[in-house]
């Protein structure tokens, strides 16, 4: 059974109605965890839950340092930052290192260790706001909070998006040069055991991205490839312009054309199905020649990644990425919102499913 | 229709036999040793492998790892591995028809690194990060055998002379309880490394933090070859990439490799920006004078370094790479049933083609611009005539005679030279017979480049062509030499399929190889590519400005940016932006360092453009021309100082 086969996932009216009617209460208190940084997004939930009044509200939020961040992307996280404490008063923001010296991945376990010492006491719910944080960062946070809903029983996490994907696509991510597993994310690859299983990798396409993708293909070595397109989506030509870029590369990894996953971009939980039901079937077709392992690369919109996230804790999943030293904005235009924030939200364990028992 | 030539990294090729089936010998003679000597250095000490990305080091390291070389000699009789094997066996890895060493590559991924990021003291991750690649190394030895189908059952180790007692610790001599062992090591430092909250130091298992010192233990492999005989081979182990390591982690990996007691071979492979910036200056230091025999392979006691694409002299090595790639790609083509049914395995025969020529209307444009210029400079037209004749000479004796465009071009350079060469008031004094230039004028090699680079930014004629042109382009790089040429093919087999002659004329192949490197670029994604990106193209805008002058002072033109080698010692020690910026642009390719150049009577170091560049670019490939600068002018460009990239 799958585990989120029957996750709450609201939006627009119904979440509206979820937050006035559920979450907006005198015996609510809540921690938004969210990140400060330049996207624009940052904000969006922080300022609808301020219109809450009864619910005790507590903020922490992740600042993710780069390296390689511009001046002008710096001068944007700090007006979000400002603006996120001026939302939820009783609030922190926290800087996140995500490279150490060498240029080593550490994010993830920052954000880790970070979250171990937090106190989570008291609380009835968390919200992870995702909108502006990276892969790297709300894995492992997404890990760590059901690991504490499973030791508080009456812990509630949520998860919640502004998605935009036009936006997600102006944000042009600079690659680190190392493919690494996400981290929390291993799930045995690389082991020597694992090493006869037949290796499917699912890369999420993503336009710009055809060399972290190769570089993620050297790490991985599938015996096969399946990519993710998104579709339905919301530019209709999105999954063919990726197609054309990536033609060569498909070529070269001997993707066969009847391989390619489809996902609609709004949904994560259709992804999240897709996949388990990819692995389910692969582990009882290799059982009798050595095992499957089916490794994950989540890019691009953030509901999609949701999708993989959730399939990968669910199934133990490895996900392998490459981290952004940097970012650069695509079109020298502002980077603002395309209309009024499309919240996504999905409630991911707690009372809803009863309880710190498995959904 | 499968184009090898996609592969470029040959990771990709899973299958032994298809791996092989593309192998050129000539890295293998090229890079490691020339004397039984410098190979035996290889394997009795710590062997460090340099290289760009592409240069072929994890291509030589596949090529050595145990079921590659069984796989080979099993065909050992197939002409085309013939070669291959004979070079293997001077390389000493097999002897008599029968492998000597027991090879497997571990990927130094991040797997290792993490370690370093424990919280724990530096002695026990580092314990710990050697822990984990014994382990590894023994189970990867082991699966090499099992790969070539060898019963483990049979297999053991022979244990160093004075290492009987420390046999139990590692598992036992057998191959079966030695990997028992070693799985039950790799899973508990994996979990270490893989959770999400790393224990506590006191509470890791005793196969994590026990002692585990396999090569301190094994000397040699004893394994059943064949089904007849056993064969004793010596371990070796290829740590790849290792420059993913913490700088303090390589350091002390490198200082426990280069132990001595140690009996199995060792290799370091890694890119050049694991170096200091200061070692990595030196190992990417360029030979500037032809016939030095250079640094390429050094051994000193404790360590045997071996640097990919810095070798003899710059042009010996393009003479290298031209017949190396000239042989890959007839390799590659093999493989192409369309190509090969045909017999058409040489790239080069498909890549020649008539000479480019502009339109006749151009042509005319061509000489009255040549006209006017003469008049406008003064130039009587007598002297102009004694140039052309000068111009004719030169192309009828270099075989060019066809290219009149070339002609008319080249006769442009030589009227701007006369008349900077002499006094501007002789130009006005109709002088006619005594207007001498201050430096003899000559057209020669020098002046027909710049007039065929003048000729393709005026007119488009084609510049980039053929295949010499196709293996300067690539700079060395053997995956930039398929990346281009994986297009040059790709429309070659369209033409075969619509039974079209297998050949693309100059103008199609200018077209491919621009758009291929022009896409190169616009594909980089690698740390600090943006600022790489503005970097190379200021130099190139530079050199083009400077190429395109009417009396091509740099002759072929300009590829390079020279900035005062006393300046750049500066920066490579500052560790500031710009020294990261021209780290990672050096690491891919994107410019190639040669420092201590002497020029005008001052030492400069050079940024030579890559290839992608210099084509995007339409500069040329000829080396030497470049424009002065300094540092500022290169932050400028890159646009570190702004945003400290």
């Amino acid at each position: 059974m799958n585990r989120w086969h029957r996750c709450i996932k609201l939006e627009g009216c119904a979440l509206d109605e979820f937050l006035r009617d559920y979450i907006d209460r005198r015996e609510r208190s809540l921690l938004l965890i969210a990140g400060a940084g330049f996207d624009p997004r940052s904000t969006s939930i922080a300022q609808r839950l301020a219109t809450l009044d009864l619910v005790k509200k507590r903020g922490l939020f992740l600042r993710e340092e780069r390296p390689g961040a511009p001046a002008k992307l710096r001068d944007m996280a700090d007006i979000n930052a400002g603006k996120l404490s001026e939302y939820i008063t009783d609030s922190e923001v926290v800087e996140i290192p995500i490279f150490a010296a060498g240029n080593a991945v550490v994010g993830g376990r920052e954000v880790a260790k970070l979250l171990a010492q937090q106190d989570f006491g008291g609380l009835t719910d968390v919200l992870l706001d995702i909108s502006a944080l990276s892969t790297g960062v709300f894995f492992p946070a997404v890990r760590m909070l059901l690991a504490e809903a499973e030791r508080r029983p009456g812990l509630n996490v949520h998860v919640v998006v502004d998605e935009q994907p036009a936006t997600d696509h102006r944000i042009i991510g600079v690659a680190s040069d190392h493919a690494t597993p996400v981290h929390g994310f291993k799930g045995r690859i690389g082991l020597d055991e694992t090493g006869n299983h037949a290796r499917l990798w699912l890369p999420q396409l993503v336009l710009h991205r055809r060399q972290t993708l190769e570089r993620i293909y050297g790490t991985v070595m599938p015996d096969d490839v399946c990519p993710i397109l998104p579709f339905p989506c919301s530019d209709p030509r999105l999954p063919d312009k990726l197609v054309e870029e990536y033609r060569e590369t498909l070529e070269a990894w001997r993707v066969d054309i009847r391989n390619f996953l489809y996902a609609a971009e709004n949904d994560p939980l259709d992804l999240y199905n897709t996949i388990v039901r990819v692995v389910d079937t692969r582990v009882r077709v290799f059982a009798a020649v050595g095992g499957s392992l089916v490794t994950l690369s989540p890019a691009g919109g953030k509901l999609l990644s949701v999708g993989s996230l959730l399939a990968a804790l669910d199934r133990d999943l490895p996900v392998m990425f490459v981290e952004s030293i940097g970012y650069e904005i695509l079109n020298d235009g502002p980077l603002l919102l395309q209309g009024p924030p499309k919240i996504v939200h999905l409630w991911l364990a707690g009372e809803a499913y009863g309880h710190s028992e498995k959904n | 229709m499968e184009n090898p030539f996609l592969k470029r990294a040959t990771e990709h090729l899973r299958d032994d036999d298809a791996f092989l089936a593309i192998i050129s010998p000539e890295p293998l003679r090229h890079y490691l040793g020339r004397t039984d000597a410098d190979r035996q250095a290889l394997f009795d000490r710590l062997a460090r492998l340099l290289g760009q990305p592409g240069s072929g080091k994890t291509t030589i390291a596949r090529l050595l790892e145990y079921s590659t070389l069984a796989a080979l000699l099993r065909k050992r009789n197939v002409p085309d591995f013939r070669e291959l094997a004979k070079a293997l066996a001077d390389c000493q890895v097999i002897a008599e028809d029968r492998p000597k060493v027991l090879g497997c590559r571990l990927p130094m991924e991040a797997d290792y690194r993490e370690f370093w990021e424990l919280p724990y003291p530096p002695e026990l991750k580092h314990q710990l990060f050697v822990a984990m690649i014994q382990c590894r190394a023994v189970l990867a030895w082991l699966r090499q055998l099992e790969n070539a189908q060898v019963d483990l059952t049979k297999v053991s180790i022979v244990p160093k002379e004075d290492s009987e007692a420390s046999v139990g610790a590692i598992g036992g001599r057998g191959a079966v309880e030695l990997r028992e062992k070693a799985r039950r090591v790799e899973a508990a430092l994996y979990n270490i490394g893989g959770a999400v909250l790393a224990p506590s130091s006191n509470n890791l298992s005793s196969d994590a933090a026990g002692a585990y010192h396999p090569f301190d233990v094994i000397e040699n492999f004893v394994v059943p070859y064949e089904g007849v005989e056993m064969l004793t081979l010596q371990p070796l182990l290829m740590l790849d990439d290792a420059h993913q390591l913490h700088p303090e982690q390589y350091r002390l990996l490198k200082k426990w490799l280069m132990r001595r007691e140690l009996k199995i071979g060792r290799w370091l492979l890694s890119r050049l920006d694991a170096l200091e910036s200061g070692e990595m200056l030196d190992a990417v230091s360029a030979d500037i004078s032809e016939g030095t025999h250079f640094r390429r392979f050094t051994v000193t006691r404790d360590v045997t370094e071996v640097v990919f694409q810095t070798g003899s002299s710059r042009q010996q090595e393009r003479r290298f790479f031209r017949t190396m790639a000239r042989d890959m790609a007839r390799r590659y083509l093999d493989r192409m049933p369309l190509f090969r049914d045909v017999r058409l395995t040489d790239l080069g025969t498909m890549l020649t083609s008539d000479t480019p020529r502009i339109a006749s209307s151009e042509m005319k444009q061509l000489a009255e611009a040549v006209d006017s210029s003469r008049e406008r400079l003064r130039i009587p037209q007598k002297k102009a005539e004694e140039l052309g004749t000068l111009v004719s000479d030169y192309l009828r004796n270099s075989a060019h005679e066809q290219e009149s465009d070339v002609a008319l071009a080249m006769q442009s350079i030589l009227l701007h030279r006369f008349a900077n060469r002499v006094p501007q008031e002789a130009l006005f004094a109709d002088l006619e017979d005594d207007l001498e230039p201050s430096k003899p004028l000559a057209a020669d090699a020098t002046v027909y480049e710049g007039a065929r680079l003048h000729l393709y930014h005026q007119f488009n004629r084609p510049f980039v062509y053929g295949m010499d042109a196709v293996c300067d382009a690539a700079a060395e790089n053997p995956e930039q030499f398929l990346w281009f040429a994986a297009e040059l093919v790709e429309h070659l087999a369209n033409r075969i399929q619509r039974r079209r002659r297998p050949e693309l004329s100059a103008r199609q192949q200018q077209e491919i190889l621009h758009s291929r490197a022009s896409k190169a670029i616009s594909d980089w994604d690698f740390p600090d590519s943006p600022a790489v990106r503005r970097l190379v193209q200021g130099i190139a805008d530079r050199c083009k400005k400077r190429s395109l002058e009417p009396n091509a002072p740099l002759g072929a033109g300009a590829c390079a940016f020279g900035f005062l080698q006393t300046e750049f010692d500066r920066v490579a020690q500052s560790n500031s932006p710009l020294a990261q910026v021209l780290k990672f642009a050096v690491a891919y390719n994107a410019i190639t360092l040669i420092p201590n150049y002497p020029c005008k009577k001052r030492t400069w170091c050079l940024l030579e453009l890559g290839g992608f560049v210099l084509v995007r670019n339409g500069l040329t490939l000829k080396r030497g021309g470049f424009v002065e600068g300094t540092a500022n002018e290169l932050m400028t460009m890159a646009n570190v100082a702004r945003e400290g990239a």
